[in-house]
């Protein structure tokens, strides 16, 4: 009697692993000091608002995106849609500006406003209509 | 605690308290606010917006608020709109005809722009004070005010929907409407809220609708034949969902179309599907299948409609096998039957495959009235066995390999549908054996595969004897060889040459055993060939089957003419006789051979009364045969062919006397069968009452034939007497299982 016996070895695959966890770093966001920079050099304006004899260029998609009151304003059926130029009353020139950096750079905290020569009354004021203002978003 | 930007400037204490804002002392403040937010309101619905300053509005009514008259400016923006509405409800009104759905499109335009421009002056209002004393936004509340001011005012609230009603029952009836201001408008009802338009539209479309096609269909299926009835049903569902996508909400759709369905499909379904002439039986006879596909469809929406539809095709297709199955006239021939019953499959199967979506519920009561019918035939499983045999012996002569495999594939079908298979089997098994040893199969691949089919279907216990008689076939051939091996020294040179089919006793069917007398010239061989096949085989019996077989003949007629004759065994034994005898009487002849009368006079009526192949002469020239009559070799015979065929054996439609033999002996194989199944039953069961028995029996005998509830009892009775079973003492219904 002969016996024939067939053995089959089977082994792990010997595979190279791929390497991974690559992460690819993104830089944090600048977007707040961009549009800051927008504001401040005053680039492709659209709009002037007029504010106790001083005069604010702004962008008008910015302050739509940023404001309902504003998209209202600036692309309604009145006339500030088609005016460049918007007389705003009942406000004083340094809260308008105030309230147009905070619109344009910041989305949670109150503005630090240490080199504006305001005097303490005035600032008061500055928080309630940034109050106000925020309540609006 | 805010901190200033540079170092050494005053830190600042600031604390954030309520809001203060300067109380405005004016007493006349709101009047003259509210003027000016009122004059603002009526150049805006003057289309004089372009004038004004969204600036100074915005911070009257800001400035408004802040000093809390905000629910006094809520009432009078309130009665203001009012005002304005009821100005334009007095233009709405005044509309003439056609102009009215224009005006009030116009208006509602109108009104929404400055619904947007007046939301936009009170946001602030919109987001404080408005929730917070839980009244209605501005924009919402302006549409409320146009839904209960305009649209359901007395004068209008009709008006409006006649028309948008007139203007639909227009469109129905073939005019061109201006569908865009259809949209406008109920596209406003929606606007306004879906129960505004579910309520004060919808719901009265759909009556309407109702009626309108309730009407309808009366006057169409006065004069329409069912086929142009659906086809008009067809049409005006494509047009009502046509509508819904024009001009309608989405929603609607289903609504409508279900008032389209009951109105003109529902309430006259009976009447449709049995319309004379041209209902659902018209459709079916005539192979319509446009018209069937939809009749199909559109009753796939009705509650009962394919149900319907699939009772009155059951009842048709009973009624139209019935009088197939039972018309005397189609029983002449087995072929033609059978023939028509696989055509009236195919068209049906074609009838549910192309018009009822291959719907398995309509499969089922095609395979279930099939079953019916083809039963009430008690022939059925012979005639189907008779038409297998018609195509196995013509095989590919007729119709290629793949043509002759579909028929068969077909013909498993109708055989799948038989109560009766065992009768098949009994039926099949003489319509083979004629074709086996009659040398007529066709194609031993087509047998086999035939037979395949069968074990497929029913088990191998089913074909086993089928099997067995090709297995005896290809035995007999190596029998037959070895025989003239062995001993072809010791026959005579011009001995015949013999072939001998060895048949094992119970795979062929039964044969009543005749014995004639052979010639001397075969019953020498014959003998040779008997010595050698009990001398191989032990213990085995041989008995000829004289009625069976076929043989060659050399004959040389007085006028010199030679042919060869293909004759049965009979008719070979009848020919023989006149090599030493000029003439002979029938009852000569049938002493000479000692074959049975019946079979006797069937063979010289086939050597002397057909045409054409009269190799005897009979006194007198009668078609009968009487023991007096005298017959003698024609020696004027003459054909055209060396090789003349007589009296081919072909299997036979049975005469009604060899139908009820044939059914007994079924009936008598029944019997051992019942036993076995009461048998095998009890002796797993032990104890078994009356009725479950005949269930359980009924139920394992079912695949081959259904038995008889007498016969069941009375093989109880019969193992209860051989001491099988018996029956209990206290119960006399309930069996016990012995031995």
């Amino acid at each position: 009697m002969i016996i024939q016996c067939d053995l089959t070895v089977v082994r792990d695959p010997e595979l190279c692993k791929t390497k991974g966890g690559f992460e690819i770093q993104v830089p944090p966001s600048d977007l707040a000091e961009q549009f800051g920079k927008l504001l401040l050099e005053e680039e492709e304006t659209d709009v002037v608002f007029s504010v106790g004899g001083e005069t604010f260029p702004a962008h008008k998609v910015v302050l739509a995106a940023r404001s309902p009151v504003f998209k209202a304003q600036l692309y309604g059926n009145m006339k500030e849609a088609k005016a460049r130029r918007v007389a705003v009353e009942d406000m004083q020139p340094g809260v308008f500006r105030a309230l147009l950096k905070f619109i344009y750079i910041y989305t949670d905290a109150l503005p630090v406003i240490g080199d504006d020569n305001i005097c303490d009354d005035d600032y008061d004021e500055i928080i309630r209509h940034l109050l106000v203002a925020a309540a609006c978003r | 605690m805010l901190n200033g930007g540079g170092g050494g400037q005053k830190k600042r204490n600031t604390k954030i308290e309520p809001y203060r804002h300067r109380v405005e002392t004016d007493p006349k403040f709101f009047d003259k606010s509210w003027r000016k937010l009122h004059d603002a309101i009526r150049e805006i619905y003057n289309h004089n917006a372009s004038g004004l300053s969204f600036e100074e509005l915005y911070r009257t009514a800001y400035n408004m608020v802040l000093n809390k008259f905000a629910p006094q400016l809520y009432e009078k923006l309130t009665e203001n709109m009012k005002g304005h509405l009821e100005e334009m409800r007095t233009c709405i009104e005044a509309a003439q005809g056609g102009l009215f759905l224009e005006e009030l499109q116009r208006k509602w335009n109108d009104h929404n722009k400055a619904l947007t421009m007046i939301r936009d002056i009170l946001m602030y209002m919109d987001r404080t004070y408005i929730p917070t004393n839980k009244k209605t936004p501005v924009f919402e509340h302006g549409l409320e005010l146009w839904r209960d001011t305009i649209v359901r005012s007395p004068m209008i609230q009709g008006r409006l929907f006649d028309t948008l009603l007139e203007l639909i029952h227009r469109e129905r009836t073939g005019d061109v409407i201006n569908r865009g201001l259809m949209r406008t408008t109920t596209k406003m009802l929606m606007d306004l809220g879906l129960s505004v338009y579910q309520d004060d539209f919808e719901r009265p479309f759909l009556e309407v609708s109702a009626s309108f096609y309730s009407g309808e269909s009366q006057q169409f299926i006065e004069c329409c034949t069912c086929g142009e009835y659906l086809k008009q049903a067809e049409r005006r569902l494509h047009e009502e969902s046509e509508r819904v996508s024009q001009y309608l909400d989405a929603k609607t759709n289903e609504k409508i179309t279900a008032v389209v369905v009951k109105e003109m499909l529902a309430n006259h379904m009976q009447r449709l599907i049995l319309m004379e002439n041209s209902g659902l039986v018209n459709m079916l006879v005539e192979d319509r299948y446009e018209d069937l596909t939809r009749m199909y469809t559109l009753f796939n929406h009705v509650p009962d409609g394919l149900a319907t539809i699939r009772s009155v095709m059951v009842s048709h297709i009973k009624d139209t096998g019935k009088s197939l199955v039972t018309d005397p006239e189609r029983l002449k021939d087995p072929v033609d039957f059978v023939q028509r019953l696989l055509n009236m499959k195919d068209k049906y199967d074609n009838i549910i495959n192309v018009s009822f979506s291959n719907d398995k519920s309509f499969l089922n009561a095609l395979n279930s009235s099939f079953e019916n019918f083809i039963n009430l035939n008690n022939r059925s499983p012979e005639f189907i066995s008779l038409f297998v045999d018609d195509k196995l012996r013509k095989g590919v002569k007729e119709a290629n390999e793949e043509d002759l495999e579909t028929v068969l594939d077909k013909v498993m079908m109708l055989f799948r549908y038989l109560q009766e298979k065992d009768l098949f089997e009994k039926y099949y098994k003489q319509h083979l054996a004629k074709r086996l040893l009659s040398g007529k199969a066709a194609s031993d691949d087509s047998e086999r595969s035939m037979l395949v089919k069968l074990k497929t279907e029913c088990g191998y216990q089913f074909t086993s004897k089928l099997e067995g008689m090709f297995t005896d076939l290809k035995t007999s051939q190596d029998t037959t060889q070895g025989f003239y091996a062995s001993t072809s020294s010791e026959l005579p040179a011009d001995a015949p040459t013999m072939s001998v089919q060895i048949l094992t006793t119970g795979s062929w069917p039964t044969q009543t055993c005749n014995t004639c007398n052979l010639p001397p010239e075969i019953v020498s061989v014959s003998e040779k060939f008997r010595s050698y096949y009990l001398g191989t085989h032990n213990g085995r019996r041989l008995t000829w089957q004289t009625n069976m077989g076929t043989a060659d003949i050399k004959v040389t007629f007085g006028n010199g003419s030679k042919h060869e004759l293909n004759v049965s065994t009979y008719q070979m034994c009848v020919l023989m006789l006149f090599n030493s005898a000029d003439v002979l009487t029938y009852r000569e002849i049938e002493q000479s051979t000692a074959i049975p009368a019946a079979d006797l006079k069937r063979c010289l009526q086939s050597l002397a009364l057909v045409k054409g192949k009269q190799v005897l002469r009979k006194e007198p020239m009668s078609r009968d045969i009487a023991d007096d009559d005298s017959f003698c070799v024609n020696d004027k015979f003459t054909s055209k062919l060396f090789k003349v065929k007589i009296g081919t054996v072909v299997a036979q439609k049975e005469t009604d006397p060899e139908k009820l033999e044939t059914r007994q002996r079924v009936e008598e194989d029944r019997k051992p069968q019942i036993e076995a199944a009461i048998v095998r039953i009890m002796k797993s069961r032990r104890v078994l009452d009356h009725n479950s028995i005949m269930t359980e029996v009924t139920k394992q005998l079912q695949p081959r034939f259904m038995p008889n509830p007498v016969v069941i009892k009375k093989r109880i009775e019969s193992l209860i007497e051989r001491d099988f079973l018996e029956r209990d003492k206290t119960d006399r219904k309930m069996y016990r299982y012995l031995a």
